[in-house]
């Protein structure tokens, strides 16, 4: 039998050596950060104006969970991020789900939150509520724009507390501009963003943005050309941007090292596989 | 009639949903609010059918020790199980919270955390420079990917502004093409329901 | 309760008497596409000639992939996508669906179809029970190979891998709306070795499927699918509309832009297009 040549066998390299090496390289990294300079983008700088904003106006920010614990890595940080930024300026806040495991996904980041001392002057109910999931997507966010939100969600809270004793959910009556000043989808997939296009931006004017996972940003900036989102908050780089704009660095900061260097380790490896794919079809030739 | 009767159901609801979005008598009666309250209230029976379909599927496998059938035993437990703690105790329990929390959410963030070794994986095998098409592809992949993190601006000041014009100018572009195209792929999908030209939902492939 | 008085507090006066506000462009869009469409069906139903489809690799390599899977004497997976039943790419899939059962049940091949919506899973169940029937093998059919695996994008995802790994099949057909599991499932199906067909119009997912797949479906062409497959006249009609449109909105467009350029302020068809 033919012995194999170098690249012949470095091709054919068994893929949990490529594993392995990625998790080696993640973990040093993780545990050796460099500590990356992070330059903010146009798009963050938009998402923390749309706070600022709502600062001076007193108006209400609506927040949508519109994921589950997958995207918790790059989405949780965002909503935690949003909420200091919100508290800190003042800012009435109301979150709800789309998906159903959103509404842990937003009472899990309201908690690690509220845990901070910082915030003891909050009061929930007042400053903040959380409205948590209802069966039916899309309908559900149709009918608090069109309808009523105690109604929609039959008067009570993510953990069933009656809302008829927190002032801030009275008050918002409906997603309309006439009762919340500005809307954002924290999105992993379907239904997200688009939905609050079609049923709440387009029909009653109400401005919004999104937090999106790296992934799905260019599909995002579809919507933003046209005028449809306000702001974009780019996955766990757009994040680590914002903490450092909130001047709270997290979670998400943590990890943009990691994110960087993956990024080289994963062009070194496109580099590699395709030399050595010339390299044995050189020698198969 | 099996199959004349969904079409009639599809035709009259698609049509109603129509006068629901574009007649001023149709948003004042909130057409699409009630339908979506129907949609909402349908979504709670359909839980059922899921339940039906994997006890039998799974029970089965279970009955006939099929190939894997421990799997099959742990699905049946796992859901009945949690189904029975949070009628119990409610889904906001402390056993139900403690089971979510603690076994759900670490597995779909594990199960997500999986693309990174994937696409790590596939990067090293997969991605060929096989034509000139796929070589500006992969140039461009590796411009935006290194540009939009922080290690772009590190190795090449300015590589971030770079990496953001193609993001939105002829990213953009390309992804409105399609978009577009695809609106339009939906509409003539809404259309040929609504006319009952298109029973592929119905069973079969064939048309009108 | 539904608030009529609420909303009639809010909704703007009729655009010409009966049109809600902004939807006049839309209703004459919509007409005009009905009867462009019906004007082509017609001509196709009397037989005179409208244009052909030009051929599209990704639907013609299904044939291949099930030839392949039966050759090996091994499964097709065929999944929908993660999208809900009123997502237009899932009913775009069930015309697929029913052209790969039928073929499955020719070559007595095993097809596992997967799903994550209920409601997905039961048209699924129908369309593959009477593709079975139409092929003349309803005794082939069989009932546990249509599977529901979870309402929860993950829990789907680990149980269509496991079924992967275990099952192996050597086609895997990812017809629909994609999200983030779509490089996972591309590469365990690398990994397992089977031929890969991906179609989605989620843009973010596509660059995955073409870098990864085999034969990617991009964007409408996946809605071309139940009039290339059955090769009805009356289903080609619409997608011959469906491109008179394309090539109508992208007129508008050049249109707009030049109006545009000449005066920034004044766009009279911006104005008509927000205004009506």
């Amino acid at each position: 039998m033919e012995e194999q040549t170098f690249w012949q066998k470095m091709m054919a390299i068994d893929r949990r050596i490529i594993y392995a090496i990625l998790f080696v390289f993640v973990a040093i990294v993780m545990l050796n950060p460099i500590g990356l300079p992070i330059e903010i983008s146009r798009d963050t700088e938009i998402y923390y104006n749309v706070v600022e904003e709502l600062a001076e106006t007193g108006e209400v920010l609506w927040l949508d969970a519109a994921f589950g614990p997958g995207s918790w890595g790059e989405l949780g940080p965002m909503i935690e991020a949003t909420l200091r930024h919100a508290f800190d300026r003042g800012v009435p806040v109301i979150g709800m789900a789309m998906w159903e495991q959103g509404g842990r996904m937003f009472a899990t980041a309201l908690n690690n939150v509220l845990e901070d001392p910082q915030y003891d002057h909050i009061e929930y109910g007042e400053d903040v509520v959380n409205l948590g999931f209802r069966p039916g997507g899309a309908g559900v966010v149709l009918r608090s724009a069109t309808d009523d939100v105690y109604e929609t969600f039959r008067g009570v809270d993510h953990d069933g507390n009656p809302l008829d004793d927190m002032p801030l959910a009275m008050q918002t009556e409906r997603l309309h501009p006439d009762y919340v000043g500005h809307a954002v989808v924290y999105e992993s997939g379907s239904p997200g963003g688009p939905v609050y296009v079609d049923y709440v931006h387009e029909p009653t004017g109400l401005e919004m943005s999104v937090g999106i996972i790296a992934m799905s940003v260019p599909g995002a900036k579809v919507y933003q050309d046209a005028g449809q989102y306000v702001g974009i908050l780019p996955g766990a780089t757009g994040c680590a941007q914002y903490e450092l704009l909130i001047d709270h660095p997290g979670y998400a900061v943590m990890t943009q090292d990691v994110i960087s260097l993956g990024m080289v380790f994963v062009t070194l490896l496109i580099i590699l596989g395709n030399v050595g794919w010339l390299m044995t079809r050189q020698q198969a030739q | 009639m099996r199959k004349e009767l969904p079409l009639l159901i599809t035709t009259v609801f698609g049509l109603l949903m129509v006068f629901g979005r574009w007649f001023w008598l149709g948003q004042l009666w909130g057409i699409e609010s009630i339908t979506d309250q129907w949609i909402i209230i349908s979504n709670g029976f359909a839980v059922a059918i899921g339940v039906v379909n994997l006890t039998q599927l799974h029970g089965r496998n279970v009955q006939r020790r099929r190939e894997h059938w421990p799997y099959s035993l742990v699905l049946i437990v796992a859901m009945y199980g949690y189904m029975a703690i949070a009628l119990y105790e409610t889904v906001e329990g402390p056993t139900a919270t403690w089971l979510y929390d603690g076994l759900f959410t670490p597995i779909g963030s594990a199960m997500f955390a999986l693309i990174a070794f994937y696409i790590t994986s596939a990067a090293y095998r997969v991605f060929r420079v096989r034509t000139r098409e796929a070589t500006v592809l992969m140039i461009c992949a590796v411009i935006t990917m290194l540009g939009m993190a922080p290690i772009g601006e590190v190795l090449i000041s300015g590589w971030h502004s770079v990496a953001e014009w193609g993001m939105d100018v002829p990213v953009s572009a390309a992804f409105r093409g399609i978009t577009i195209g695809a609106r339009l792929g939906f509409m003539a999908t809404a259309m040929r329901i609504i006319l009952g030209l298109e029973r592929a939902h119905l069973g079969g492939y064939g048309a009108s | 309760m539904l608030n009529p008085l609420m909303i009639l507090a809010d909704l703007p006066p009729p655009t010409w008497g009966i049109f809600a506000e902004g939807q006049v462009i839309p209703f004459l869009f919509g007409t005009a596409f009905v009867v462009v469409v019906y004007v082509l069906i017609s001509r196709a139903r009397a037989g005179e000639p409208i244009p052909e489809i030009r051929k599209i690799a990704g639907l013609d390599a299904v044939d291949e992939a099930i030839g392949r899977a039966t050759e090996m004497g091994r499964p097709v997976h065929f999944g929908p996508g993660i999208g809900a039943v009123s997502n237009a790419q899932t009913i775009a899939a069930f015309a697929v669906l029913g052209y790969v059962a039928k073929m499955c049940a020719q070559y007595d091949t095993q097809l596992i179809q997967t799903n994550r919506n209920i409601y997905v899973y039961a048209v699924n169940e129908e369309i593959v029970k009477q593709s079975y029937l139409e092929a003349g093998r309803p005794d082939a059919y069989n009932p546990d190979d249509v599977r529901y695996i979870s309402g929860f994008q993950w829990a789907y995802c680990a149980g269509v891998l496991g079924i992967m790994e275990r099952e192996k099949p050597a086609a895997n057909i990812m017809y629909g709306s994609w999200f983030a599991e779509t490089m996972i499932f591309l590469e365990v199906g690398n990994i397992v070795g089977a031929i890969q067909i991906g179609a989605t119009t989620n843009t973010a997912q596509l660059p995955f499927f073409i870098a990864a797949a085999d034969y990617t479906l991009i964007g409408e062409e996946m809605f071309a699918a139940s009039a290339y497959i059955s090769k009805e006249p009356v289903l080609r009609g619409t997608v011959v509309g469906q491109d008179i449109f394309r090539i109508l909105i992208f007129a508008i467009i050049i249109i707009g832009t030049i109006l545009q350029q000449i005066d920034p302020e004044e766009n009279p068809l911006a104005r008509i297009l927000t205004e009506f």
